[in-house]
This record gives C-alpha cells, sequence and structure tokens, in this order.
C-alpha cells in the first residue's frame, strides 16, 4: 500500500516516512502543496496524509484538487490547530480523518488502520484476502486484526505483520529463512538491520503468545530463521 | 456579559446626570417660585404707593369739597360764579328733593357745553340713586384694598363702563348728610363726579375737569427719571377703556411676559383703572444660566470620567486578548518542536533493546513529551472555545488508550491501574473532550495521589429508571490518596484555583486542569463532579446516552 505524505516540516516528514515504511507501508514524502500534487499524479497512492499549512499550496487545496479526481481515497489531515480541524470537519472537505499535532506514533498508526479498514470495507472492488489460522489466533489481512475464536480478544496488526504471520502460517513446521521474510514483506531492495525482524517477532509474540519467553507458535530456528509450530 | 461593563458605566454616568438634571429641574422650578412670590410682592408694594397717592389724592379733595359744599349758597348765579371761578370744576348740578333737576334750571337755550353736560348725565336725571347705587355693596375698608379676585371684578365693572356709574360710596360726615364720588366713562373720556346730599335730600353735584385731575395725578405720581430704583421695572396706568393714561420707570422694558406682569385694578373711585406693574426678567434667568451651565460643565466631567474609564476597560480587554492570543500563539509553536520529539522518542523507544535503563529513559521523554502536550492543549483549549463533534464512539477503548499513556509513569511511580470497563457498546460523546478529562484527572491523580497507590477506572450504564429519563453513561476515576478537603472541594472547579496544603507543595500546575475537564464535560451536555468515598478521591462523569439513531 502506498502512502503520500505531504509535510512541510522534514522531521515531522522523515519520522512518519520511517514509521510508516516500519508498518509495512510504501511511503512518498512532498514539501509543499504542488509537490505533493505532482506526487499524487505520479504515484498514485492508495492514502494520503495532508498537513494544513504547508507553503505553495495548502492542504484544503490539495484537498479539493484530489477529491476532484477521486472521492473515495482516503485523506487524512495533520494540523497544529484544532480549530482549522474543526472547519476541515464543519466544511466537510472530504477529509476522512484527522491527527492533531503533536501525536503520538500508536495515534497515527491506529487512525491509518482504522481509515484504511474503513476505505476497504467501503471498496466493492476489494479482492478478498481470506483470513488464515495461527495457533488459537485467526489472522483477517484486510482488517489488519487478530482475533481468538470466541471473539473475545482481538490485537492489532500492522500491514508488515500480517506479512510475516502469513508466511508462517502458509508453511506450518517449517523454517523459514530469515533473508525469505525479509524479502517478502520488507522487498528485495530492501535491506534492513537483521535486529528489526527479530524485534518484530518479539513484538508478535508479545501480543499472541500466552507466554512470550516461551513461545509455544512463533519458535525460533538459531542462526536460521523462525518456524510455525500450529 | 462582553456589554455589561459598558452597560454599567453608561448607567453610572446617566443615573447620577438624571438626578441632578431632575433636582436642578426642582430646585430652579422652586427659586421661580420664590422669585415669583418676591416679585409679586415687590409689585404690590411699589403699585401700593402709587395707589396711597391716588387715593390720598382723592380724599384729600373729598375733604376738601367736603368742607366747602355746605357754605355754597345754592342759588343759580352762585353756581354759575362758582363754575366761572374754579378751574377745577367743568359743570354742577342740583337734584332736588322731588329728585327733579333743579340746576342746569330747564331752558330751551343752554349754552353748549351745557348742553352737552345734560346729555351725558341723561342717567342722572333719569335716577339720581344711581349716583349712590353702590353704597351697600362697598364699604370704607374694600376701597383701599385689592379686591381679591380681579378677573371677575373687571368683568363686572367692565359693564359699568359705557354711561352708568361705577360705582358710589359714601362718606357720612353725619347722619343726615353723605357725600361720595361717581365715576363713568362717556364716549372717549371719563367724567368724575363728586356729589353731596344735604340735610334735606337735594343733592349737589361737581363734575371735575377730568383732564386736569389726570394732570394732577400724574403730576404726583413718580416721574422717570432713569433712577437706579426705577431700572428693571416699569409701572404704568390704565383707564377703563384700557388705555395707557401714564407710564413711569424704565422705558426700555416692554410688557411682554405675562408671568413678570402684575396687574391691580385701583381703589374706588378709579375702580375701572388698572396699574400695571411689570418687572424686568434678566434677574431671574440669571440663576436658570448659571446652574444650566454648572450643570453642563458636571455633565461633561462625568462623560469624560466615563469615557476614560471606558477607555482604560478596553484597554485592559484588549490587552487581555492580545496575552490570551499571544499564549495561544507561543503554544502553537510549541507544538512542531514537540511533534517531533515525541514522534522521535516513541519511535526510539520502540527500536531499542529491551535494556531496561535505555527503556527507562525514553520512556522518561515519551511520558514528558506526552504531559507537555495535555499542559499546551489546556491552555489552548482555556484560551479558546472548541467546537464538540459528537460521534458514536467505542468509549472504552478509547479510555483504555489514553490511561495507556499514563501507565509507564505510574509503573514507576508505583501506582496501579485497575480497570473495570462494562459498556461494550458505541457512546455518542466527543473524543477529544472525552481524552482531555481523562488526560486531566489522571494527571491530577499522578501529582496528587500517587501515595494511594492504585486508581480505580470504572465505566459503567446506568438503565433507564424513570419513563421521562435516559440512561446514562458512567466513568468514575477513583484515587486512594488523602482526598480533597471539605474547603477545597467547593472551589476546585474554578479556573485557576490550587489546592493550598502539604500535598500541593512544590507540586507545579496552572490550576485550569478541572476546570476544562468540567467545561468539556458540559459542551458535551455531561457533568463531572466529586462524589463522597471513604478515602481518596472520585470522580464521575455522567453522560446522557443519546439514541444512536
Amino acid at each position: 500500500m502506498h502512502i503520500l505524505i505531504a509535510e512541510d516540516d522534514p522531521l515531522i516528514r522523515q519520522g512518519l516516512t520511517d514509521l510508516l515504511t516500519q508498518e509495512g507501508y510504501q511511503v512518498t514524502g512532498a514539501e509543499d502543496g504542488k509537490v505533493a500534487l505532482a506526487q499524487y499524479q505520479q504515484h498514485k497512492p492508495q492514502l494520503i496524509i495532508l498537513d494544513i499549512m504547508m507553503p505553495e499550496l495548502d492542504g484544503y487545496s490539495v484537498c479539493r484538487a484530489i477529491r476532484k479526481n477521486d472521492e473515495q481515497i482516503p485523506i487524512i489531515f495533520l494540523s497544529a490547530k484544532s480549530e482549522e480541524i474543526d472547519r476541515v470537519i464543519g466544511l466537510e472537505m472530504g477529509a476522512d480523518d484527522y491527527i492533531s499535532k503533536p501525536f503520538g506514533i500508536r495515534e497515527v498508526v491506529a487512525r491509518i488502520r482504522a481509515v484504511r479498514r474503513r476505505y476497504l470495507a467501503s471498496q466493492v472492488s476489494t479482492v478478498e484476502v481470506s483470513h488464515f489460522k495461527l495457533g488459537h489466533w485467526m489472522i483477517f489481512p484486510n482488517q489488519l486484526r487478530a482475533k481468538t475464536n470466541d471473539g473475545l480478544n482481538s490485537v492489532d496488526l500492522s500491514l508488515r505483520e500480517v506479512c510475516i504471520l502469513k508466511q508462517l502460517s502458509n508453511h506450518p513446521e517449517t523454517v523459514i529463512h530469515r533473508d525469505r521474510l525479509f524479502d517478502h514483506c520488507w522487498g528485495y531492495d530492501h535491506s534492513p538491520n537483521s535486529r528489526t525482524l527479530d524485534q518484530h517477532i518479539a513484538k508478535l509474540r508479545k501480543r499472541l503468545e500466552p507466554d512470550p519467553k516461551q513461545p509455544q507458535w512463533i519458535i525460533t530456528v538459531h542462526g536460521v530463521g523462525y518456524r510455525y509450530e500450529p | 456579559m462582553k456589554y455589561r461593563l459598558p452597560i454599567i458605566l453608561v448607567l453610572l454616568i446617566t443615573l447620577p446626570l438624571l438626578l441632578l438634571a431632575w433636582q436642578s429641574y426642582r430646585l430652579l422650578n422652586n427659586e421661580k417660585a420664590v422669585q415669583q412670590a418676591q416679585f409679586t410682592q415687590l409689585a404690590k408694594l411699589r403699585q401700593q404707593q402709587s395707589i396711597n397717592i391716588i387715593k390720598d389724592y382723592f380724599n384729600k379733595h373729598a375733604n376738601q369739597w367736603q368742607s366747602q359744599i355746605p357754605q355754597w349758597s345754592l342759588t343759580e348765579s352762585s353756581l354759575n360764579q362758582i363754575i366761572h371761578q374754579s378751574p377745577k370744576i367743568n359743570q354742577l348740578f342740583l337734584i332736588g328733593t322731588d329728585k327733579q333737576r333743579d340746576y342746569p334750571i330747564e331752558s330751551t337755550q343752554y349754552s353748549k357745553s351745557t348742553h352737552h353736560f345734560i346729555q351725558r348725565m341723561q342717567t342722572i336725571w333719569d335716577d339720581p340713586e344711581r349716583l349712590f347705587s353702590n353704597d351697600q355693596q362697598y364699604d370704607q375698608e374694600s376701597q383701599t384694598i385689592a379686591p381679591p379676585n380681579t378677573k371677575n371684578f373687571k368683568r363686572k365693572t367692565s359693564n359699568f363702563l359705557s354711561s352708568t356709574p361705577v360705582k358710589t360710596v359714601t362718606k357720612n360726615a353725619s347722619p343726615s348728610t353723605r357725600s361720595g364720588w361717581a365715576m363713568w366713562h362717556w364716549e372717549s373720556s371719563v367724567i368724575v363726579i363728586y356729589w353731596h346730599q344735604y340735610a334735606d335730600d337735594k343733592i349737589i353735584g361737581i363734575e371735575l375737569n377730568s383732564s386736569l385731575l389726570m394732570a394732577d395725578i400724574i403730576a404726583l405720581l413718580p416721574d422717570t427719571d432713569g433712577s437706579v430704583e426705577q431700572q428693571h421695572y416699569v409701572q404704568r396706568l390704565i383707564n377703563g377703556n384700557g388705555q395707557i393714561a401714564y407710564e413711569w420707570g424704565d422705558k426700555k422694558l416692554n410688557f411682554t411676559q405675562q408671568k413678570n406682569l402684575h396687574s391691580t385694578l385701583l381703589p374706588y373711585p378709579l375702580s375701572t383703572w388698572q396699574l400695571e406693574y411689570f418687572a424686568s426678567p434678566d434677574q431671574q434667568q440669571a440663576f436658570g444660566l448659571i446652574s444650566l451651565l454648572l450643570l453642563g460643565i458636571f455633565a461633561i466631567l462625568l462623560f469624560s470620567m466615563g469615557y476614560y474609564l471606558y477607555q482604560e476597560y478596553h484597554r485592559e480587554v484588549h490587552l487581555a486578548a492580545q496575552r490570551v492570543s499571544f499564549v495561544s500563539q507561543v503554544s502553537h509553536e510549541l507544538k512542531t518542536p514537540l511533534t517531533n520529539i515525541r514522534l522521535y522518542a516513541e519511535m526510539l523507544e520502540d527500536s531499542l533493546d529491551d535494556e531496561p535503563k535505555s527503556q527507562q529513559y525514553s520512556q522518561i521523554i515519551v511520558n514528558e513529551s506526552q504531559r507537555l502536550t495535555r499542559l499546551i492543549n489546556n491552555v489552548l483549549s482555556f484560551s479558546r472555545k472548541a467546537k464538540v463533534h459528537l460521534s458514536a464512539i467505542n468509549i472504552d477503548e478509547e479510555i483504555h488508550q489514553t490511561v495507556e499513556y499514563f501507565i509507564p509513569g505510574f509503573k514507576l511511580r508505583h501506582l496501579q491501574v485497575n480497570f473495570q470497563l462494562n459498556v461494550n457498546q458505541p457512546i455518542f460523546a466527543d473524543s477529544d473532550g472525552l481524552d482531555q478529562i481523562v488526560n486531566n484527572l489522571l494527571s491530577n491523580v499522578e501529582k496528587y495521589a500517587v501515595k494511594g497507590k492504585q486508581v480505580d477506572i470504572i465505566t459503567e450504564i446506568i438503565p433507564v429508571l424513570e419513563p421521562n429519563s435516559s440512561a446514562y453513561f458512567i466513568l468514575k476515576i477513583r484515587d486512594y490518596g488523602k482526598g480533597i478537603t471539605q474547603h477545597a472541594q467547593k472551589h476546585i472547579f474554578k479556573p485557576f484555583y490550587r489546592v493550598d496544603d502539604h500535598i500541593s507543595e512544590g507540586v507545579s500546575g496552572t490550576g485550569i486542569g478541572l476546570s476544562i475537564a468540567l467545561q468539556q464535560a458540559e459542551r458535551m451536555g455531561a457533568t463531572l463532579s466529586l462524589t463522597p468515598v471513604d478515602q481518596g478521591a472520585c470522580f464521575e462523569f455522567k453522560l446522557p446516552i443519546k439514541d444512536l439513531n
């Protein structure tokens, strides 16, 4: 999934790019409104994050221009001024959500997941990606969620985590090599720090395993990779 | 509320001004009344002097005639001689005991003047009683005092004016003889008769030379000499025909204003005559002018004072607005660096190893930046009123997420959070507002109730109890700290109030957290209150549940 981030502050833009890349999204940054529109034309992203106060062209104008072409694409506004948000919502400019600065990463991630979920649910053409089983969890890729069979527990997942889980689940009781996981979930041209994968696995275990210290389902195969024990 | 002070200012200015104006108006009226009274008194006094002169003149002549007449022989030749000798006497007549005219003797060849005399005296020849017809009506006293009801009197006497005697009065020298004056108008001239009735009922009448008489009277009355005493007033004598007979005093004045005019009827025998007195209005207006001027000055003073106060108030309001706008501007400016601190600290925390110290350090950065976020949001909420966005939210999840942010900080302080979230349904609420309420309540717990070791977060739904009431969503945040004193409970929701005791010692804060929480609650139609508990403090947020449809 491709996300376009239009934000004039380079640090915020960089931070969000890193964060969302880690989440498993493909991210393009734009430093002002004009560039944002150009990037939109070029990359055709599936989600747009727009800062309101930007040089050249502000977020409202960018939003209006994009909405002329595409009424469906999810747009999330970023703003330091809550009163601007009031106006956006009040004018019903077609924003799907807003995030007010200063925000935490969990909030950003949660809102993007929520918007994506809504967007996918509203799309008739969405290819139904079937859910799969992992331990006592049922993973729903389109919802970015893992649910227990009884439906009582639910865990939010990132795109990347779903991808890792999918790889493991597709080949039960088989060692999946680290490189294969990287190639699949990070892409071939991506060479992340090898610890990144371990961190992802640790986080998944924390949330999914009954006892993260003694994993039942996601087993480490030292020096090689991981194995799923159903 | 915005216009309260200007309204009070306007009232403060207009009320005393109105009161003052009213008082001055009353004072002016009183003064006028006093002046009118003084004027009337003075007018009466001055008129009385003139009247006395006229009265004395008539009395003196009456006495003269009274002493002379009895010595006259009533033969035709001697009467003719008397007429010729005395310039004061115009004509004479004598009426016999049979009420018939004895003199001038009936003849066919009257002189022209005698003929005229007989003509103008026709009313007397017809009824000699008319000379003293008013005998009973007026006594000595009523002559000297001006009749109380001058208007009526005027009307009554003017009826007489055509050719009948106005009035006659006796001056009894002895029971057997009587005498008096009779006077009336004939054509354009005035006829003045002095009559004397002998003991044998014969009546002798003297028609006095009226021009001479007037000349005498005018000579007796004051002259216009331009003296200081005569300034500011003028008097005039009006005859029975309404013509001015004589005028003296300050000639520059006109008889224009009715209120400065005082007229009196003259006493007997000139009863149809009037004496008019007119005084200068200048002195009266002076006072009014001065008080008006004073009032004006006072009004200007009051207005300028009010204007000054209003300006000051305006300046204060403007300054306050500037300060608020400055504070929010600064807060906005703080947001971008804060976003970066928070964003990168959280990402750093995520990518760090499980090494406890580095985890803890990054945790602290994250927590503090969150605290700063809350602080800035509070300041901004305080300086402007945000709109409320009510939407159906998963309230338990929302609250849980907000509380999550506090958990790391609470752990550092050994404070345990007990969740009892029992609402498994979407509720119509303002997510930002709710977030701020929970934030502010928990941040108070973090500041003041760490020693309680625990904090309960309870959500529940109170179902519809009565037919016309709604169901309620309840959020309780309860700590086990020192609690809040009875005295402080009354004030904690007021802005800038901070509990002042050893618990709050050394704890920083702005004192606006609870008041903002209350404001936010009220904005979404909910209440926020302190509910009594055995230990610690328990805040209850109570929101009526709206039908989701």
